[in-house]
């Protein structure tokens, strides 16, 4: 019992800190990334090709002064940003990011938690994360971020229901919501030959949960200033920050994982594998940044509950009729 | 399905812009060629005999929509002698700050003493650093020159022409034009 606290303990601090660094230089990478798509260079002053720079932001942020506005109510206002961050970061205990390996003469499956309602649980937790966005646009009682709490909280409810009924499919070919399961159902075909409609409703959705262009609207600097988190400053900031992007990684492990093979690969040990399918999904977060523009709030609606959801429901259906005539 | 061609055009494009070379130019240590017109710094100029080509008119100052030049005309004198006409500027400031660099001056300047040379870093830590002289803009004299102004730095008009004295509302009714100074 003790050495299963331990074990576990232990892989999660160290998912905790590696997830940590990997926000940190997601920072770094969307910044460069962003600028080679828009063929300048990025930040490159900061140490070594500028890989000091997610240090010299996050000293920054922390020296920041840290103002809570006099009408805020002040338990929420703290609380918000750490909600945020936590959903982002609680979501990855359950994925699996290698193979079972053997240290010290134990048996060590790589993934934090392999929970046999995987699935529903990190549907359980994203949902959280919109508390996070509603506390901290509520609290702050100011304008801006009311707007663009209330904007948030429609556009990430609407998504979800696309984003689970687009797992549906995936769900119903590996008969069962763990995640090693579907990765273990993987191993000769991705779901994603067989679930192509799905995963795109799924990565669609997914851009619109974290709040990503073309779906960024609660945040829409140019018409909100800074949509929920406008008042929040110093290091309250860069929770919601990490937070954001914490999502943005576990998203891509989850869309790894449901529909790419998650750690399964020819020639590389199994989390090199898991890396590259997420970083590649990274690259493809910022690129989608780089290219489209951001969606009117009615034609976001429009489009999440007369295209996304009609079609995830289709999908549902065919896959079951295939499902029933092949079974 | 035009619709999704074009975001898959968009995508597209965008990806081929990240493997371009960047536009961006390193700029403390490289530095942009700039255009041969570009407009700088100002500068004055001196004619064959190394003397002051500025007579001293105060059109510049006239023409400046920002009222970023001051001129101050004196007499030539037998010693105290700039150029061969009657009169020359004793004292000619232009406040860098508050200049647009429009060029007016140039094309105002009836003896073409005035040209703008394409340098551009003028930013500094002091606001009278700001303010351009005749001896900050005038390349150096000749010796026969020099030895003269050796004298006249005892003269009245020597004093004045000396740098120092900051932008000041008094100044204004010297420059001699008739325009109201508007909300400033």
């Amino acid at each position: 019992m003790f050495e299963f606290v331990l074990i576990a303990l232990v892989k999660s601090v160290v998912v905790l800190v590696a997830l940590l660094l990997m926000v940190a230089y997601l920072t770094l990478m969307e910044r460069v990334v962003i600028a080679r798509l828009q063929v300048r260079v990025g930040p490159n002053r900061v140490g070594p090709f500028g890989l000091l720079q997610p240090i010299a932001d996050g000293i920054k942020l922390l020296l920041k002064e840290d103002v809570i506005p006099a009408q805020a109510d002040k338990f929420l206002y703290v609380l918000a940003p750490a909600l945020s961050f936590g959903a982002a970061f609680a979501t990855f205990a359950v994925i699996p990011f290698g193979d079972t390996v053997v240290l010290w003469g134990r048996r060590i499956p790589l993934g934090i938690a392999d929970v046999n309602v995987g699935l529903l649980y990190v549907f359980a937790i994203s949902s959280l994360g919109v508390y996070g966005i509603i506390f901290g646009a509520w609290a702050s009682n100011s304008k801006y971020p009311l707007l663009g709490g209330l904007r948030a909280s429609a556009q990430m409810l609407s998504y979800e229901l696309c984003l689970v009924f687009s797992v549906v499919g995936v769900l119903m070919l590996s008969d069962s919501v763990s995640l090693s399961d579907v990765v273990a159902g993987q191993s000769k075909v991705w779901y994603v030959c067989l679930q192509p409609v799905g995963f795109l409703v799924f990565l669609m959705a997914s851009f619109a949960e974290v709040n990503r262009l073309p779906f960024d609207l609660p945040e829409a600097e140019n018409e909100l200033v800074g949509g929920f988190h406008t008042e929040y400053s110093s290091m309250k900031f860069a929770m919601f920050f990490l937070g954001e992007y914490g999502s943005m990684i576990t998203t891509s492990a989850m869309i790894t994982t449901l529909y790419l093979g998650g750690w399964r690969g020819p020639f590389f040990p199994p989390v090199v594998w898991f890396l590259i399918k997420v970083v590649a999904f990274l690259f493809f977060f910022i690129w989608v940044r780089g290219t489209l523009p951001r969606f009117r709030y009615d034609q976001l609606m429009k489009f999440g509950w007369k295209v996304l959801l009609p079609v995830s429901l289709a999908n549902i259906l065919v896959t079951g009729l295939v499902l029933a005539c092949i079974g | 399905m035009n619709t999704v061609l074009a975001i898959i055009n968009g995508f597209r494009l965008t990806l081929r812009h990240f493997f371009k070379r960047p536009v961006t130019v390193f700029y403390p240590e490289r530095r942009r060629d700039v255009s041969s017109r570009f407009r700088g710094l100002h500068s004055l100029a001196r004619d064959e005999e190394g003397l002051e080509k500025c007579v001293g008119c105060g059109l510049c100052a006239k023409i400046c929509p920002s009222f970023a030049i001051e001129v101050m005309a004196a007499e030539n004198t037998e010693c105290d002698r700039h150029n061969n006409t009657e009169r020359y500027a004793a004292r000619y400031v232009i406040d860098i700050g508050r200049c647009i660099f429009c060029g007016y001056c140039v094309e105002a300047c009836p003896t073409e003493a005035i040209s703008m040379t394409p340098r551009y870093e003028m930013a500094d830590y002091r606001r009278d650093s700001l303010f351009y002289t005749k001896s900050r803009m005038l390349p150096d004299a000749g010796e026969a020159v020099q030895q003269c102004a050796q004298k006249d730095a005892t003269t009245a008009a020597g004093r004045l022409r000396e740098e120092g004295s900051p932008w000041r509302e008094d100044h204004i009714s010297v420059r001699g034009h008739g325009r109201s100074r508007g909300g400033d």
